[in-house]
């Protein structure tokens, strides 16, 4: 069937369909992103945070606006292209479009991955310390709650799953130990002696699938036996004659629970307690773990009257060991104490203070010093334009924001340690020898993170996130917003390339269709071009 | 494609040829004051001789710009500067509910949360 007005306008309209139809859907598109666009101006202005400004790279988002602007004519000077009839033009023009796709597309990525590896800690002081989780390592455990010692795990038969098989990290006196192929004591890893039982059992994700079916056999021949045998209870309360269909039905029944409990000998239990034929190390996220939320270590992992902690998973698996780590390793890039009561005594420093190297580089007095520079030069720069903020400066919101927030690059320009007095240093003073302070102050230049690691007690944690859409609206409807927008990205990309791949044999058989199809994706793509015109400044300006 | 005709015949282009190099010239001149206005977007935000000490201001001013980019983006490259009457007719009805729904901002004026809209003009 051949779709009618591909190239000829329909009389009524004096457009062809597919342009009609390209403009009805642009149309749905400005009321879907105008919904949005309304949703980040309702949140931003009921934010009970402050809203982040310029926390964005901004030059990411600036090479990306260039090469959208820059697709744009060259999309349009493709279709120019084949209106004229220069078909090696109209490719030309659309490769380079494709290219600018797939150099948005990756700069987007580039952004997204680092703000997914980017964390944020808001202590329980209102601090919030943004940063790099370690890698946990044999000496480290990074973000997760390590628990050691482990020589007996039980399982809540109704509700454990196997989860914690892979969260086995490393045995003791083997760092790099790995549960798939190597042997505890000449047995695979997960086979058990059972407590209660004296059997030999291997945990898998299986096994404990038939033990949970059998446990629902089990109960249901329980629960029929318990119906009868009730019944029967009645008529003897009542001094009645049992009915001898009745008390055959409870002997049948009997026989039928006794066989299936037989046959599954856990299936009665409500848990199963094993002992580890050598001690292992589990790391958890702390979201597994049960009242993470409540804080305080005793909360990970409850110590017992004979010394050794419990620590109980939210499946209702418990492990009983001997040593926790739960501190987060942290390597700070960013401080903000706009939210403490006192910044001085802001918890922050309680860590770098038990940190030799950063104890060493004195960072509370660089903070400070920044802090009253910063506050100085606002009240300067307010003096004659705004003499009320000038007065008020300690209190601005946007001197707040520069003078009670610090990347760690900004504190190391004012260090107390420079090129000059590094080679003065007196190294027993300080925990750290010239040149590991030059190591310091040339990766915070460069990276802007100190390569020195500071831990937070996970009971001084108030909230943890990367810097996804879980840390707050802002970064929500950000990757709602930009995600969307990079979808119609490749959307268009797509299509264009379609075109491109495609388009040789309906060029020589009818260019004007070819053309047509061409302005349709075109618009398209400048509809894409002109959402993020509004949210480059909105997101990375404003 | 609708070029600007007094008639509503079906191949406008093919009558009048397109002049390829002079159409694509106007593109690129566009291009570039687009990218000229990101500049000037880019000042605005962090240049001290536009700092108005009043942030809804820059951000007025931003999108403002935005808007003007926008608009060109719109006549130039989409050729709504010479389109059919159907499409402005379908335009007018989607700036009319677009607008509405923006208009919901104005009940957030006096919402009781953090002093409603009026935050955003650092009131």
């Amino acid at each position: 069937m051949e779709i009618p007005y591909t190239v000829k306008s329909r009389p009524d309209t004096g457009l062809y369909n597919a342009k009609v139809g390209i403009w009805l859907f642009l149309a749905s598109e400005v009321m879907l992103f105008g919904g949005l666009f309304s949703a980040y101006v309702f949140l931003r202005i009921g934010a009970d945070f402050e809203w982040p400004f310029h926390d964005l790279h901004v030059l990411p988002g600036f090479i990306n606006t260039m090469v959208l602007i820059a697709s744009s004519v060259t999309v349009v000077a493709a279709w120019a292209a084949l209106k004229a009839r220069r078909y090696g033009w109209y490719k030309i023009n659309m490769t380079i479009t494709l290219l600018a796709a797939v150099v948005f597309m990756c700069l987007k990525s580039y952004e997204y991955y680092h703000k997914f590896t980017h964390y944020s800690i808001t202590l329980t002081d209102g601090t919030i310390i943004e940063g790099h989780v370690v890698h946990a390592d044999e000496h480290t455990n990074g973000d997760e709650i390590a628990f050691g010692g482990v020589k007996q795990i039980t399982l809540n038969l109704a509700t454990s799953n196997t989860k914690f098989l892979p969260e086995l990290r490393q045995h003791e006196g083997d760092a790099h130990y790995r549960p798939s192929t190597a042997a505890v004591s000449g047995k695979a890893w997960n086979s058990f002696l059972t407590r209660e039982k004296a059997m030999d059992v291997t945990i898998t994700a299986d096994w404990l699938g038939g033990v949970k079916s059998a446990r629902g056999k089990v109960a249901t021949a329980q629960r029929k036996l318990a119906t009868v045998q009730s019944e029967i209870a009645g008529y003897e309360a009542k001094s009645k004659p049992v009915p001898a269909g009745l008390a055959e039905k409870a002997a049948s029944l009997k026989a039928e629970f006794d066989k299936v409990a037989a046959e599954n000998p856990l299936a009665a239990d409500a848990s199963l307690t094993i002992d580890l034929p050598a001690p292992l190390q589990f790391m958890f996220a702390d979201s597994r773990v049960a009242n993470h939320i409540s804080a305080g270590p005793e909360n990970y992992a409850k110590k017992q009257q004979d010394g050794t902690l419990l620590i109980k998973l939210k499946d209702g698996t418990t492990m009983v060991g001997t040593e926790v780590k739960d501190n987060i390793h942290f390597h700070v890039d960013r401080i903000d104490v706009r939210k403490s009561k006192d910044a001085e005594k802001a918890l922050i420093w309680n860590y770098t203070e038990r940190t030799p190297e950063l104890q060493a580089l004195k960072l509370k007095e660089a903070f400070l010093k920044n802090r009253e520079a910063r506050i100085a030069h606002f009240k300067d720069k307010y003096a004659e334009s705004h003499p009320e903020r000038a007065q008020n400066a300690d209190q601005d919101e946007d001197c707040r924001r520069e003078a009670y927030r610090l990347s760690f690059a900004e504190h190391a320009e004012d260090l107390p340690i420079s090129e000059v007095n590094l080679k003065d240093m007196d190294e027993s003073k300080f925990a750290m020898t010239a040149d590991q302070a030059a190591l310091l102050v040339n990766k915070a230049h460069t990276h802007g993170v100190t390569p020195y690691t500071i831990e937070v007690p996970r009971s001084e944690k108030r909230f943890f996130s990367n810097f996804s859409p879980a840390l707050n609206p802002f970064y929500a409807i950000y990757f709602l917003m930009t995600g969307l927008h990079g979808l119609h990205v490749i959307g268009g990309a797509l299509v264009l390339g379609w075109f491109l791949f495609t388009g040789r044999k309906m060029y020589e058989t009818d260019p004007e269709h070819l053309a047509n199809r061409v302005e349709v994706g075109g618009l398209f793509w400048h509809f894409v071009d002109l959402v993020w015109i509004f949210l480059f400044p909105l997101y990375y300006l404003m | 494609m609708s070029h600007s005709s007094d008639t509503k015949d079906d191949h406008a282009a093919d009558e009048h040829p397109l002049d390829f190099a002079k159409t694509v010239r106007t593109y690129l001149k566009v291009g570039a004051v687009l990218i000229l206005f990101t500049f000037i977007t880019i000042a605005v935000a962090y240049m001290p001789i536009f700092d108005f000490g009043n942030k809804a201001l820059n951000i007025g001013f931003g999108l403002l710009i935005a808007t003007f980019k926008v608009s060109l983006v719109c006549l130039i490259f989409m050729h709504l500067n010479h389109e059919r009457g159907l499409i402005y007719k379908t335009l007018l009805f989607t700036i009319v509910f677009a607008a509405a729904m923006m208009f919901l901002m104005v009940l957030a004026i006096n919402s009781p949360i953090r002093g409603g809209l009026w935050q955003l003009f650092g009131q």
